[in-house]
């Protein structure tokens, strides 16, 4: 027999790696798999031959056969009429229904292994009146009940499953006997059943390390166990124990391996999340996010309340079943389903304070009157030169006294008004958050359905964003054969957002730069702002601002799939699976016609951009599932798939409105019409993929995973890419020989994967030669252009990661102490490089995608898990979770020329460079100021004593280098959870160390002055007295010096922050069983309690850049032009269920 | 064993489904045409023609990323040692102070945009030809091609007088690997592609003047003035022939009596005039296509409060000793002719600013106390320039003609100055560079003098001096190398066939 399925499996393997091949396949395959032979000769056929044997040994007969496992209470069994019986490779079915066929007994099967056998009604009260009845309730460590959990009568074969509500009733051989109760994901309870009492309030215990843990993997199911790639799993409460908008921010800190920062602090915006390093340059290196089987999901729109558990795939075994779309990691995302019993209705609330927790100071309004003098008296050193050599004397435009500015100054000239602009913008915020669900189903239909609510406001004035969200799923088994269910989710948000514009004067920014000798608004009702002093570059004040320049960010999503799932045989599924996405989104913008250097100049402005993404796909795939003899199993999958997404966008802009009241609600009342463009495209993929899962006798674990796949975007003559993947594991605690091993050393398992797993995420139409049309002004007109806009490059295909993963799992001291450690080297090649092209091409982008260039990360990943004391009142468990990523450029285009890929400000910011990370920094160095003994030697740079000082070439320029790294070395979370009773306390400290954070709002608020407030740092500016410091001597504008990115501004962003604590209280079940609430908690948690850094910024975590909705630019990471600040949280919530 | 057949009909269906688009995978681009596509008609070609202008604006007045009021034109001012700025931002003192190197920027901006110019061109040109369609006839096509060449060859013409060897590029480049193309000395590109493309040009039937602003035969006849102007100069030394066919061309656009002088230096600032009198090409700007003259705010006096526009950057300003060089009674140098140190505040009403020292007035545009958008076109060649291009290029070709002396003195008469007569060859030919010195200052001209005749004019001694060793008002010393931008690094970086870089970088 087991030489038999051997060489069928060894034959379909090479039957599988031919047909992947094969662009058809999908055809073949169902043919192959459907056809009557094929079923039978793979079937888990029982063979036997009795004759006259009693019934219960039959049974154990077909136990021995490995496949089956039988529930039964053993007095039901008694007296039945001994069987005969002659089969071979049939089926449980027809066993059963014939050993059955004169006894009044049936079955029903609770798993693929598992079933229970029981007796009709009267057998089941003769029965009961005979045997010793127990009766029990069982919850888990919540409260919650559990269903289906197995009650056996020990060493017997006695045994009944629990009810919806967790009860469960046993008919006991002796009063000496024991009960063992075991469900999946829990650790197993004996209890003995001769105490009634205590049975009413069994609690199970979760094993978070429960090897039986069954975990989401690409287009199926495995057990934790069986894994032989890398996975970490964050289950929903955990994800959801701080209140987040997103799964992007509240993934932070949760998983090692995958770093999570939060750039913005806007209500509801997204965070940039990396796995392993960045393994691309161009190509979008977002995760994959899979929602229920739909691929490709914005991460930043679901509701984190509805996700049931998550699951990250890191290594190339367990992404490579996503191929094309896999090197960047694959987020799984499982949301909570229907579970058969009473309807379980939770509900799950929070409200909270976000306040302002680290400040920024800039000048008062006496010290602002002060360095304005100060500048315009030292215009004159600075405005010296071969023609002019005692300089001029300087005098502001207009003296800041009462003459000229009576509304801000009294008789003797002292500022009438000493505004605290951070204070004034930055206000606690309060907000809520509402999840409430209904799960529940019969034994055939399943269903859920859940409702959210957020309505998060920000600590900048004007801030805020809502969303409203429903899901619903359904799983039904129509008949023995046939299942089909579905997900469908509604959402709609909506974020207001005052903070845009990063570079302009935007609110942050206004914040520092507001003159503080300006009121918000004067007594006579009219806005303040710098426009109203002589010079000053006259932003508007941040209230202002706030105010009347926002955008809308509106988005209603509709989400979902419905599969029909077929059980061919007992063994053989498939399931066709049909998703789709339909993302709406629409900004609305408007900005008034009254905001200097924002929208004055055009009158106002009001802008509607629109974004429809239309998404489907298809897959369907056949499942083998086969378990054998001694831990032999195997796992087989085959697929297709099918994906499109339609996008359009369109824009609109009207400029010059007579009126602010418009806004954007009336685009024809602005007399300009400066925009109207539309734009869209379509991309499509085909794929074929398989996987073949083999564990053999349980120690030696094979996976390999291969995907066929095909994208639009890539150059005719690529269309298709190959990404296979090996994963193998041994589990060295199952070998014989480590039958004698230490007690301590519970469980042990060695893992490796090797693999290459694409990304093809570039846009629409690199491959292809493209002339552009567009408009240029002759005689006063618009006139039509067509021009040569890009290359195209027609051999452009996939850049593919190749990523080896070692790892080691181990558990010990009864799984108290468990640690996984894993080791990864993942060299991404033929990179997606938008590479420059000499600009003498003529062409309008003056790049082009090639695929050229190689990066590597290399990592460890460690996850040290101790249960440090655990009795029966006191639970304290620590994580630690530790990442260290080493990031490389190892080859970039030909001849490896450096690249700088932006963002600009004032010059390159970053430097792509062989043998260098992505995401350097690079400028100058700032050394300190030229000091007055210096004088002769700051000439020669045509500076002055007083002037900053920087690093210079042998030829006289100035040195430019890599002078800091945006990505951390390592990241590292402590997490510590103290149950007590009914009192739970935990908390998380996340530490980001070894990264810059550069703060280049030094160049306008601190390198210059006169024309905006500046940071109080100007206080220690140059001055005869005191030469030694970094801040040059103050000046007005005209004489400012050249400032630049540098060594400066680029400050150590390392920082330890306490990023989550809470304290919870749950009630007593006594005090709830009364009011049928099965459970009740209470939480006070705060966010960012503490942050320890060297950074002078808000926060080092940051990245201005990056404002608008979901936008992750590659580089911009940890540069920060006036951030909106991190608040700090009080929360208190409460989680309910009935 | 139902389960098989609904199975199998189920997956028929998906498969059928899936499979039924034929060519799943094939990329069909929506907004962008792609070269495949077949495309000829009338306004295809119009079009493609147009599309050789559409460079104009971002090579010549074209933003310098990432730095604030920094721009291709103040380059060309900053370099002369005439220009200072309100603008750290703007880099000037790097320039003033001659310290550039190859990263210096504005450099690259030039680099970039003549090239993208050039490029255009290049398709126009490849394409034209082939297209046949319903009222395009031989002769509009020739004109058509007319207009691209000729703005082909202006593009290539800032090019050489700017990096002296480039790349010579003609097609439009098919193959990424053959894109690395070397440098061709300056005199064949004169030879090869600028005076061949001109003199097609002069062939054709294009008008003298054209209203919309395209290129017409005035343009064409202006250009190879001065391109034949240039190549007599020190960098080709095409001797007196090439002073004699310049001559000819400025000639040919004087008897044209199509241009003339305006009467005031103001009718330059009024919108009402684009295109007109003695405008011969300009730039394009438009209010009413909301595409506006950034030229206007840049010279405005850095936050002075005379205008609508929230930015008044100051970014190029004259030197007080340049301002102070000009002839007593010099009416360009009067208040609110070329310059100005004052003017009424745009808020409150009615007080003045008064300056800090003289501002451009040149590109001011009288609106902007009420509107931050100025309808200004930017003037690339004007009649005073042909005077004096004709005065120059004759004067070297034996002695200054009565003509010759009539241009000069009509631009004197503007300026309220006195006739000059009787001038040695070498004394006209200082009038003339002083004449155009004056007359043509901040239009982006002086710099391209400068390295023509290798003559600066110095303010404190009001002499001629050479170009290598005259050093300016900030004590900076113009050199050999200074005669030539450095080709910018991040175009050497990714062609390193243009290497070694101009002598001095």
């Amino acid at each position: 027999m087991k030489k038999c399925e051997y060489g069928v499996s060894a034959n379909t393997r090479r039957l599988l790696i031919k047909y992947l091949l094969m662009t058809k396949m999908a055809i073949v395959l169902v043919l192959f798999f459907s056809s009557q032979s094929f079923a039978h000769s793979y079937g888990q056929g029982i063979s036997l031959k009795l004759d006259k044997v009693q019934l219960k040994k039959v049974l154990k007969s077909i136990e021995d056969q490995g496949n089956f496992r039988f529930v039964y209470r053993d007095k039901l069994l008694k007296g039945s009429q001994p069987v005969s019986i002659d089969v071979n490779n049939a089926s449980l079915t027809e066993v059963l229904d014939k050993i059955f066929e004169h006894t009044s007994l049936s079955y029903r099967r609770l798993s693929n292994q598992l079933v229970v056998i029981v007796g009709d009604k009267t057998t089941e009260n003769q029965l009961a009146a005979a045997a010793i009845p127990v009766t029990g309730k069982i919850a888990n460590e919540k409260g919650e009940p559990l269903a289906g959990v197995s009650v056996v009568e020990k060493g017997t074969n006695n045994g009944v499953t629990t009810k919806a509500d967790g009860s469960f009733s046993i008919d006991v051989s002796s009063a000496n006997a024991m009960l063992v109760f075991s469900y999946v994901g829990y650790k197993n309870l004996e209890v003995p059943a001769n105490q009634p009492g205590k049975l009413q309030g069994l609690v199970l215990q979760q094993d978070a390390t429960n090897l039986n843990e069954v975990v989401m993997i690409g287009y199926g199911t495995a057990k934790k166990s069986d894994l032989t790639g890398s996975v970490s799993i964050v289950k929903g409460d955990k994800l959801n124990d701080k209140p987040t908008p997103n799964i992007t921010q509240a993934l932070e800190g949760k998983v090692p391996g995958v770093d999570v920062s939060v750039n913005n602090n806007a209500p509801g915006a997204g965070a940039k999340v990396r796995v392993r390093g960045l393994g691309s340059i161009n190509a979008n290196i977002d995760p994959l996010y899979v929602v229920d089987g739909v691929i490709g999901v914005d991460g930043n729109t679901i509701n984190p309340g509805d996700i049931a558990s998550l699951e990250v795939l890191k290594d190339a075994s367990s992404t490579a079943i996503f191929g094309a779309r896999g090197s960047n990691g694959v987020i799984l995302i499982t949301t909570k389903r229907g579970r058969a019993g009473a309807t379980r209705i939770s509900y799950d609330g929070n409200v909270n304070e976000a306040q302002l927790y680290r400040h920024l100071p800039n000048l008062d309004a006496n010290e602002f009157v002060q360095i304005y003098n100060l500048s315009f008296a030292n215009g004159q050193k600075f405005s010296a030169n071969a023609a002019n050599p005692n300089g001029t004397v300087q005098a502001p435009p207009k003296a800041l006294n009462h003459i000229n500015y009576p509304k801000l100054f009294d008789a003797n000239d002292k500022p009438l008004y000493n505004t605290n602009w951070e204070k004034e913008t930055y206000k606690p915020a309060f907000s809520h958050n509402h999840q409430l669900s209904f799960q529940g189903g019969s034994e055939k239909t399943l269903f859920s359905v859940s409702l959210g609510y957020l309505d998060q406001n920000g600590i900048m004035v004007n801030s805020a964003f809502k969303r409203y969200s429903a899901r619903f799923t359904m799983d039904n088994d129509i008949n023995k054969w046939l299942k089909i269910g579905g997900a469908i989710s509604v959402i709609k948000s909506q974020q207001k957002l005052v903070s845009d514009n990063n570079g302009g004067l935007n609110v942050p920014r206004m914040v520092t730069e507001e003159a503080s000798i300006l009121p918000i608004k004067y007594p006579d009702g009219t806005w303040a702002g710098n426009y109203d002093i002589a010079g000053l570059e006259g932003g508007p004040n941040p209230i202002q601002i706030a105010q009347n320049r926002y955008t809308l960010n509106n988005i209603f999503q509709t989400l979902g799939n419905t599969y029909l799932l077929f059980h061919i045989t007992k063994d053989l599924e498939f399931k066709s699976d049909f998703g789709y996405n339909l993302n709406w989104q629409k900004n609305n913008f408007f900005s008034a016609n009254d905001l200097p250097h924002l929208s004055q100049d055009q009158g106002g402005v009001a802008n509607i951009r629109t974004n429809t993404s239309n998404f489907w796909q298809s897959e369907n795939y056949l499942t083998y599932n086969k378990e054998f003899k001694k831990g032999n199993k195997l796992t087989a999958l085959l697929g297709a798939s099918w994906q499109r997404t339609v996008t359009e966008t369109d824009f609109v802009e009207a400029q010059n409105f007579i009126d602010n009241f418009f806004q954007f609600n009336n685009l024809g009342a602005g007399s300009l019409r400066s925009s109207s463009t539309s734009g869209g495209n379509t991309r499509t993929l085909n794929s074929f993929y398989g996987r073949i899962f083999y564990s053999l006798q349980n120690k030696y674990l094979f996976t390999a995973t291969g995907r066929y796949d095909g994208s639009s975007v890539f150059g005719a003559n690529h269309k298709y890419g190959v990404f296979p993947s090996l994963g193998v594991a041994w589990r060295v605690t199952e070998e014989d020989f480590m039958k004698n091993r230490p007690s301590f050393l519970n469980d042990l398992k060695i893992r490796a994967s090797y693999g290459g797993v694409g990304n093809q995420e570039i846009g629409v139409g690199r491959s292809q030669r493209q002339i552009a049309a567009g408009t240029t002004v002759i005689g006063n007109n618009n006139t039509s252009v067509l021009y040569h806009d890009y290359m195209g490059n027609a051999d452009l295909k996939w850049e593919t990661s190749y990523q080896a993963d070692g790892g080691i799992e181990l558990g010990l001291f009864h799984n108290r102490v468990t640690l996984n450690v894993d080791y990864y080297n993942r060299t991404t090649k033929d990179l997606l490089l938008q590479t420059p092209i000499p600009y003498s091409a003529g062409l309008n982008q003056n790049n082009v995608y090639i695929n050229i260039g190689s990066v590597r990360n290399t990592g460890l990943e460690l996850n040290l898990t101790t249960t440090n004391i655990q009795t029966k009142d006191l639970t304290w468990t620590t994580t630690f979770l530790f990442a260290s990523n080493k990031n490389k450029i190892l080859k970039l285009n030909n001849g490896n020329a450096d690249i700088f890929p932006g963002p600009n400000f004032l010059g390159e910011t970053n430097i792509l460079r062989v043998g260098e990370a992505i995401g350097s920094f690079y400028g100058r160095y700032r050394v300190g100021t030229w000091s007055d003994k210096e004088a002769t030697e700051a000439a020669t740079h045509n500076l002055k004593p007083g002037d900053r000082k920087y690093l210079y070439n042998a030829d006289g320029s100035e040195k430019y280098g890599i002078i800091g790294r945006s990505n951390p070395k390592w990241t590292g979370t402590f997490n510590s959870s103290l149950n007590f009773k009914n009192w739970d306390f935990s908390f998380d400290i996340r530490f980001v160390q070894g990264v810059n954070t550069a703060a280049t709002f030094k160049h306008s608020s601190e390198d210059r002055q006169t024309i905006a407030n500046s940071l109080k740092t100007v206080l220690n500016a140059w001055t005869p007295t005191n030469q030694n410091t970094m801040i040059s001597q103050v000046r007005n504008y005209a004489y400012a010096q050249d400032s630049k990115f540098d060594t400066w501004w680029v400050e150590d962003g390392s920082f330890i922050r306490g990023q989550n604590f809470i304290l919870g209280y749950t009630l007593p079940s006594k005090l709830l069983d009364r009011a049928h609430i099965s459970r009740l908690r209470f939480y006070l948690s705060v966010q960012n309690l503490f942050i320890s850094t060297k950074y002078t910024g808000y926060d080092p975590e940051v990245d201005t850049y990056n404002t608008g909705y979901g936008s992750n630019a590659n580089f911009s990471q940890n540069l920060d032009f006036f951030s909106y600040p991190r608040p700090r949280v009080w929360n208190a919530g409460v989680n309910l269920n009935f | 064993m139902k389960q098989y057949k609904y199975f199998i009909i189920w997956c028929a269906v998906v498969l059928l489904a899936a499979t039924s688009c034929k060519k799943f995978l094939d990329e069909k681009l929506t907004t962008v045409i792609t070269p495949s596509s077949s495309l000829s008609s009338l306004k295809v070609a119009q079009a493609l023609t147009t599309s050789a202008y559409s460079n104009l604006s971002a090579a010549m007045l074209g933003g310098q990323p990432s730095s604030y009021g920094g721009n291709t034109y103040d380059l060309m001012e900053f370099l002369t040692g005439k220009a200072t700025s309100d603008l750290g931002q703007t880099n000037y003192t790097v320039y003033q102070s001659l310290a550039y190197n190859n990263t210096s920027f504005y450099f690259d901006t030039w680099w970039q945009f003549l090239y993208k110019g050039i490029g255009y061109c290049n398709q126009a040109i490849q394409t034209l030809p082939g297209i046949t369609a319903a009222g395009l006839t031989d002769s509009i096509k020739t004109n058509m091609l007319a207009e691209v060449r000729t703005l082909r060859a202006l593009y290539y013409f800032h090019l050489v007088r700017m990096y002296g060897a480039v790349p010579k590029v003609t097609t439009v480049p098919t193959d990424i690997g053959s894109l690395k193309i070397p440098r061709t000395p300056a005199k064949a590109i004169y030879d090869s592609i600028i005076i061949p493309d001109l003199l097609m040009a002069e062939k054709s039937t294009l008008p003298w003047r054209d209203a919309s602003g395209r290129v017409s035969m005035g343009v064409v006849e202006s250009i190879l003035a001065d391109v034949y102007l240039t190549y007599a100069g020190a960098a080709i030394n095409g001797g007196n022939t090439a002073y004699a066919e310049s001559a000819k061309r400025s000639l040919a656009v004087i008897n044209s009596n199509q241009y003339s002088l305006f009467p005031n230096y103001t009718d330059m600032n009024d919108p009402a005039n684009k295109n007109k009198g003695e405008f011969i090409f300009q730039v394009q700007y438009s209010v009413t296509a909301n595409v506006n003259n950034p030229l206007t705010p840049l010279t405005i006096p850095n936050y002075s409060g005379i205008s609508a526009y929230s930015d008044e950057y100051g970014s190029v300003i004259p030197t007080k000793e340049f301002v102070a060089s000009f002839t007593a009674g010099d009416k360009r140098a009067q208040e609110r002719q070329f310059f100005f140190t004052s003017y009424p505040g745009a808020k409150p009403p009615n007080s003045t600013v008064t300056f800090k020292g003289p501002y451009l007035y040149k590109w001011f545009y009288p609106a902007v106390a009420t509107t931050p958008k100025s309808d200004l076109n930017y003037t690339l060649y004007r009649y005073a320039d042909v005077l004096l291009m004709y005065a120059e290029a004759q004067n070297r070709t034996g002695t200054a003609d009565a003509q010759a002396y009539a241009g000069v003195n009509a631009i004197r008469a503007r300026a309220q100055l006195t006739p000059v007569a009787g001038l040695s060859q070498t004394a006209f030919e200082q009038e003339v560079w002083s004449q155009r010195y004056f007359e043509l200052c901040f239009e982006n001209k002086m710099w391209f003098d400068m390295v023509r005749t290798r003559k600066v004019r110095n303010d404190i001694t009001k002499n001629w001096d050479d170009f290598v060793g005259h050093k300016n008002v900030f004590g900076a010393t113009y050199a050999e190398k200074n005669l030539l931008f450095p080709v910018p690094k991040k175009e050497t970086d990714v062609n390193p066939n243009l290497l070694p870089n101009n002598t001095g970088f």
